[in-house]
């Protein structure tokens, strides 16, 4: 067993894990952050998509040893800690970007990772951005509607105000 | 498992000597972890890279660029020493699985993994990359991306991939890559181009197959077809089917050998077409 | 009254699912479960010679075994008894669950897996339709002959169902036709694709009942299978549903659950069993794949005078739920046209390989992408427009099916014309570009279905519901809106249990179009008498005539007298602190049809039949074989849109999912069964794979449903691929009657065509 210290969604935790085992298990096992989805554990779905110091990953293949003095952002730590929905998860809602909702956390963080490097993507580049997200309901087209709309909000809301969501500074890291 | 977090080249080579078979190199780890899953032997142990900052740094001098092994592809779609330098590495890196696997793949996993259809190989052995492959005792040697992917393994036990050169020189170089489906897969068959220009006329060129034999490879009856000509569909056709002719595809589940070579024909027309 | 009820709406699950705190069944804490692992078959075909557990049993943390001896000895009964649990003397696919451990830890009941023996004797197998077929071919089913079944099921050898439906002098009308043309056709099987692995926790309760927490698109259904397998009253058995990460079609039949329950009745220990990806993909009830041949006559005008077809689908080792899909394809064959001399026939097969299931419209994309490829060449042969065409040969009301039932509020030729005209039908295309389109019909169901509503002292209302929420909406969603709409509240305000058997609502699950349908009924009706009860009792509190009073926002008033108002917990505090109703969705009878046209056929007439056209714009690089589907537009009639945004989903999802059959996906079997069981070979369509695409809504009420609603979630499944088909050949001259249509084929087709050279799966026209 090997000791890491990962700061998770604001959070630092001290654990112990086995050498080899995923960021997913560590998420949903050890730590009980059941909003990470395990889909196919091959990287082949982005169900399971976190972010590790604001960059986007596919948990099932990630070493939690890798994540040791790190940040990661999970589908939990996205919201404010009052409670308050991020825009892009208001986004999300707004748009109907969601039916079962399986795909959903992998797909809003991996849509905030784009946003936050790119404010003002084209619908291409949202599409690139969640190419290794599978949803089987929705088709994709509310999904980017909504990742373009909360890109706008964003913009928006970052002209009147510097940057306050609390996910995002995480994301920053 | 046992569990290492080497800090220096030395000391990891110290563990790859020691354990041998048994000493696992983590690097990005998406490939790794499918071999873990299969099992390993109880004595096994990890040695995970990460630490050693030596791997991860870009560089260049006057006549090369230096990548670490451990330089992610992500890192290569943004670093402008490689958009300098070396753009078909951040073409390639940009068609290489999704973000999520952007983030995490190595250059140095891509290369020591010799997959067929790896999209950063093609990029590398068109540009004439060579890499440092270190062990314990011994001096560093340097080989051939080439060299090294032909080879099943790729690197014996005992050895590390240390750093990757690419020649800098001015140069014209694309990249056509074919799927099935558009986002998340692995070449069917890709192609990649370089070549240096005299004036109007090529004076050197180096065409890179994946997915067209059992490794990336070289396709040299194409790469003749270019040198000493003007750019124009006609020899961008003649390339075509001088790969087509030094392509040894295989037939698989996701395509035919008469279909690869069919492509590899129209995608290295295309790939010349683009320079 | 404000109407809620086609307006856009929030979904009330929406929050929970942004914030990762929906509970799926891997989701649900547990501390002292089990863990339970399958030891599958790694043969296509064996005889069992020897299984012995001892050893297995022996090893530390083992707990429970379960396999042929320690459950019951009945036969399951779809229709053919033909399975059991475990494998009783015979393995039919390769993953074919044998034996089931659950132990402390993974690794534990990994080690004992390891450990149980069994000896297998390979047999010959059936890999396709064709040997399944042939004179000489190996049997799947040794012992068919002994099995008991449904009287309208026909079992003989490797046949396990077949069915007909003729009309007219076929022969006859051939000969008198402008052009025959036949096309012969092969589709591929396919997953049905949810992201969410199945799963099951099962827990013996201290009374000897069972309760199983599981998700699952027909928990009455798989609660009465479980209890009557395993002689347990049903009301001792209890599923309790989670929210499902997708479905579509291949959660109706239960699998974790059938062995999560077998180990939790011999412990007393909670057993959890969560399918990895591979272990789902080793499980899965796939989309029939088979090959289809049409043989059709027109007259110079493009009147279609007679059609042949055949199907021959490939339902895997037991017919689980697969019968449907031969049932559908024949009623799918030459519809929705209007074609007097019909002769169509569909034959299931047992081969060695995984159970074929009804996912989303079985049968509905194979059948439809043949048959509008075959009238598209057709047209081609007419030198005929394909539009025109199908325009003149599709129903209208008042016409009559191929098994004559009579066809009432049709809409085809709008849904035709309206989804041509969005994609541009008339404009030039530029080379390499091409349109196309193809239409279809489909069926709404009306199943079992009951709700409760009730208003709490509160004033808050809560509705039950047996329908569980698969991610289409159609509970979550829609439900509220409906109750909503008859009490004069917002949906918001609704708040559910869903499938729980608890709560004795009982429901048929979601299949066959019909979840808003049929739940939808039993909640209106349920809200019909929970609003009744209210004005009874407003009438005495407000002293008013029921004609008078409204409920709006909450509150019984006065019309003409706001103010003079009750809310709802002052109503219910009056009538002894609660007030509900209950709702069942009714029986309505299937519509006539003419009995002498079919043959072994139980699904001969369609109840409110909807209607669906696709259009597709592709771009063909047919050098490469690429196809780059720009863009899709769907026009659907629904009868009546109840919740809108979710039928603009379900448009969306379809046609995706639509695209993916036609153009990626493929199930691959080999010596050692299926060859991609996981996502990495599998090939769904991602967001860069997915067009535009464009939903129009045609509401054109039927007489038949609740509030003229057909059904919704399948129909826009069906047409997209057919559609693209068409698109490539206009884009190229050519397309491969091969799906998927990957680019391999889509190039080798454009190879042969430039050589004149006819394909294997292509067409001869006389
Ligand atoms: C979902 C998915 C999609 C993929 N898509 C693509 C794709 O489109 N294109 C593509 O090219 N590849 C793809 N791959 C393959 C893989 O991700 C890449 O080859 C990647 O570059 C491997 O890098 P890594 O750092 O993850 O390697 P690792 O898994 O860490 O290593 C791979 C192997 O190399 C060894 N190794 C790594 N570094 C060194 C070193 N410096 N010295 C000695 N040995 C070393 C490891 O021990 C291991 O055996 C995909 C993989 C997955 C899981
Ligand atoms: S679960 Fe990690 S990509 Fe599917
Ligand atoms: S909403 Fe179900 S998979 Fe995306």
């Amino acid at each position: 067993m090997q000791a890491i210290k990962v700061n998770v969604n604001g959070d630092v935790r001290d654990a112990m894990v086995e050498p080899d085992e995923s960021l997913l298990q560590f998420v949903r096992e050890r730590l009980q952050l059941t909003g990470t989805k395990e889909g196919c554990s091959t990287g082949y779905c982005g169900a399971c998509t976190v972010l590790v110091d604001g960059e986007p990953v596919n948990a099932c293949l990630f070493f939690a040893v890798d994540a040791d003095r790190r940040h990661v952002t999970t589908v939990e730590g996205l919201s404010g800690s009052d409670g308050t929905l991020a825009t892009l998860q208001r986004c999300f809602i707004e748009a109907a970007a969601l039916q079962c909702g399986f795909c959903t956390p992998g797909m809003l963080l991996a849509a905030a990772a784009l946003l936050e490097r790119t404010p003002s993507p084209s619908e291409h580049e949202v599409r690139a951005a969640l190419s290794g997200n599978i949803c089987r309901c929705t088709g994709y087209q509310p999904i980017i509607k909504a990742v373009q709309s909360a890109a706008q909000a964003l913009r928006r809301e970052g002209a009147s105000a510097p940057p306050r969501t609390p996910q995002r500074v995480q994301a920053r890291a | 498992m046992q569990y290492y977090e080497p800090n220096f080249i030395d000391e990891a080579l110290v563990l790859l000597d020691r354990f041998g078979t048994n000493a696992h190199v983590l690097a990005g780890g998406t490939r790794l972890r499918f071999a873990l899953r299969r099992g390993v032997a109880a004595d096994a142990a990890l040695i995970n890279l990460k630490r050693i900052a030596d791997l991860g740094r870009i560089e260049d001098t006057a006549s090369d660029l230096w990548i670490g092994p451990l330089v992610t592809a992500a890192a290569l779609r943004r670093h402008v020493l490689v958009g300098k330098h070396a753009p078909l590495l951040a073409t390639t890196a940009a068609s290489l699985g999704a973000a999520q696997l952007q983030t995490v793949a190595t250059i140095g996993g891509n290369i020591v993994s010799a997959d067929p259809a790896a999209d950063l190989v093609p990029a590398l052995i068109a540009y004439s990359a060579d890499a440092e492959i270190l062990s314990a005792g011994d001096c560093a040697r340097i080989a051939t991306v080439e060299d090294i992917v032909s080879k099943r393994p790729a690197l014996q036990g005992r050895e590390l991939l240390g750093r990757i050169r690419v020649p800098i020189a001015p140069h014209r170089a694309s990249y056509q890559k074919m799927t099935t489906r558009r986002g998340l897969e692995m070449a069917l068959v890709s192609v990649a181009v370089s070549c240096r220009m005299g004036g109007a006329v090529v004076a050197d060129a180096r065409v890179a197959l994946a997915g067209a034999a059992p490794s990336v490879v070289r396709a040299r009856g194409a790469e003749r077809a270019l040198i000493g000509s003007r750019l124009s569909s006609e020899v961008a056709q003649a390339a075509g089917e001088r790969a087509a002719a030094d392509a040894d595809p295989l037939t698989d589940a996701r395509a035919s050998a008469a279909y690869r070579r069919a492509l590899v024909a129209t995608l290295t027309q295309r790939a010349v077409m683009e320079l | 009254m404000d109407t809620v009820i086609g307006t856009s709406r929030v979904r009330p699950d929406a929050a929970a699912k942004v914030r990762g705190e929906t509970v799926y069944v891997a989701d649900l804490p547990v501390h002292d479960a089990l863990t339970a692992v399958l030891v599958r078959s790694p043969h296509r075909f064996a005889r069992i010679r020897r299984l012995d557990t001892r050893r297995a049993a022996q090893l530390p943390g083992v707990v429970a075994i379960a396999h042929r001896d320690t459950v019951p000895d009945t036969p399951l009964d779809f229709g053919i008894k033909d399975q059991h649990l475990f494998p009783r003397e015979y393995v039919r696919y390769a993953g074919e669950p044998v034996v089931a451990i659950a132990a402390e830890t993974l690794e534990q009941a990994r080690a004992a897996a390891a450990a149980v023996e069994i000896d297998y004797e390979p047999l010959p197998c059936v890999d396709n339709v064709e040997q399944a077929l042939a004179p000489d071919a190996p049997l799947v089913h040794p012992d068919w002959e002994t099995y008991e079944h449904g009287a309208s099921r026909v079992l003989r050898g490797n046949i396990c169902g077949q069915n007909r439906i003729s009309r007219g002098d076929v022969d006859a009308a051939l000969a008198r036709a402008h052009v025959t043309v036949t096309s012969n056709f092969r589709f591929s099987a396919g997953i049905p694709g949810y992201i969410e692995p199945r799963a099951a926790l099962a827990r013996k309760e201290a009374d000897g009942g069972l309760t199983v927490f599981c998700g699952s698109q027909s928990p009455y259904g798989n609660r009465d299978d479980l209890a009557a397998f395993f002689g347990l009253a049903p009301e001792r058995v209890r599923f309790i549903n989670q929210f499902v990460g997708g479905a579509f079609g291949g959660k109706i039949l239960m699998a974790a659950e059938w062995y999560a329950a077998a180990l939790a009745l011999q412990c007393d220990r909670p057993v959890r069993l969560v399918f990895s990806r591979h272990e789902d993909g080793l499980n899965v009830f796939p989309r029939h794949g088979g090959i289809a041949t049409f043989t059709s006559g027109a007259a110079a005008d493009g009147t279609l005078l007679a059609m042949r077809a055949s199907f021959v689908f490939d339902t895997g080792a037991y017919i689980g739920y697969g019968a449907g899909t031969g049932l559908i394809a024949t009623m799918l064959a030459s519809a929705p046209y209007r074609i007097a001399n019909v002769d169509l026939q569909a034959t299931l097969v047992y081969t060695n390989k995984q159970v074929a299931g009804p996912v989303r419209a079985p049968g509905g994309p194979q059948a439809t992408w043949a048959k509008e490829l075959h009238i598209d060449e057709i047209a081609r042969r007419l030198d005929m427009d394909p539009l025109e065409m199908r325009l003149k040969n599709a129903w209208e009301d008042g016409d009559v099916s191929a098994t004559g039932q009579t066809l009432r509020s049709v809409s085809v030729k709008e849904a035709l014309r309206r989804a041509a005209d969005a994609i541009g039908w008339q404009k030039t295309r530029a080379p390499g570009h091409g349109r196309g389109i193809a239409c279809s019909w489909w069926f709404s169901s009306c199943s079992r279905s009951e709700a409760r509503v009730e208003i709490r002292s509160d004033g808050s209302v809560h509705l039950h519901s047996g329908n569980p929420e698969v991610g289409t909406g159609s509970a979550a969603a829609a439900l509220p809106i409906v109750v909503a709409d008859r009490l004069g509240i917002d949906p918001s305000a609704v708040t559910l249990t869903l499938a729980d058997t608890a709560t004795k609502t009982y429901d048929s699950g979601v299949g066959g179009s019909g979840s808003t349908f049929s739940a939808g009924l039993a909640a209106l009706q349920a809200a019909e008498a929970v609003r009744a009860r209210l004005i009874e009792r407003a009438e005495d509190l407000l002293e008013a005539r029921r004609e008078d009073i409204d409920l709006h926002r909450g509150k019984a008033s006065v019309r003409g007298a706001p103010d003079h108002a009750l809310s709802f917990a002052e109503i219910a505090a009056g009538s002894g602190g609660s007030i509900s109703g209950s709702g069942t969705a009714p029986e309505i009878g299937d519509p006539e049809f003419d009995a002498e046209s079919v043959e072994s056929h139980d699904f001969a007439s369609w109840l409110a039949p909807s209607f669906v056209a696709s259009a597709a714009a592709v771009r063909v690089d047919a050098q490469t074989g690429r196809v780059e589907v720009q863009r899709i537009v769907t026009a659907q009639d629904v009868g009546h849109a109840v919740n809108p945004t979710g039928i603009i989903g379900q448009i969306e999802g379809g046609a995706v999912q639509g695209l993916g059959f036609g153009l990626t996906e493929e199930l691959r079997f080999g010596e050692q069964g299926i060859e991609n069981p996981g996502f990495q070979d599998y090939l769904m369509p991602t967001a860069l794979d997915a067009p535009a695409i464009e939903s129009i809504i045609i509401e054109r009420p039927s007489g038949e449903g609740p509030l003229g609603m057909k059904g919704v979630g399948e129909p826009p499944v069906t047409t997209p691929a057919a559609a693209i088909g068409n698109a490539i050949r206009d884009a190229i001259g050519t397309v491969p009657y091969t799906t998927p249509m990957t680019p391999e084929r889509v190039w080798r087709a454009a190879c042969d065509a430039s050589a004149q050279g006819p394909s294997e799966y292509s067409s001869r026209s006389t």
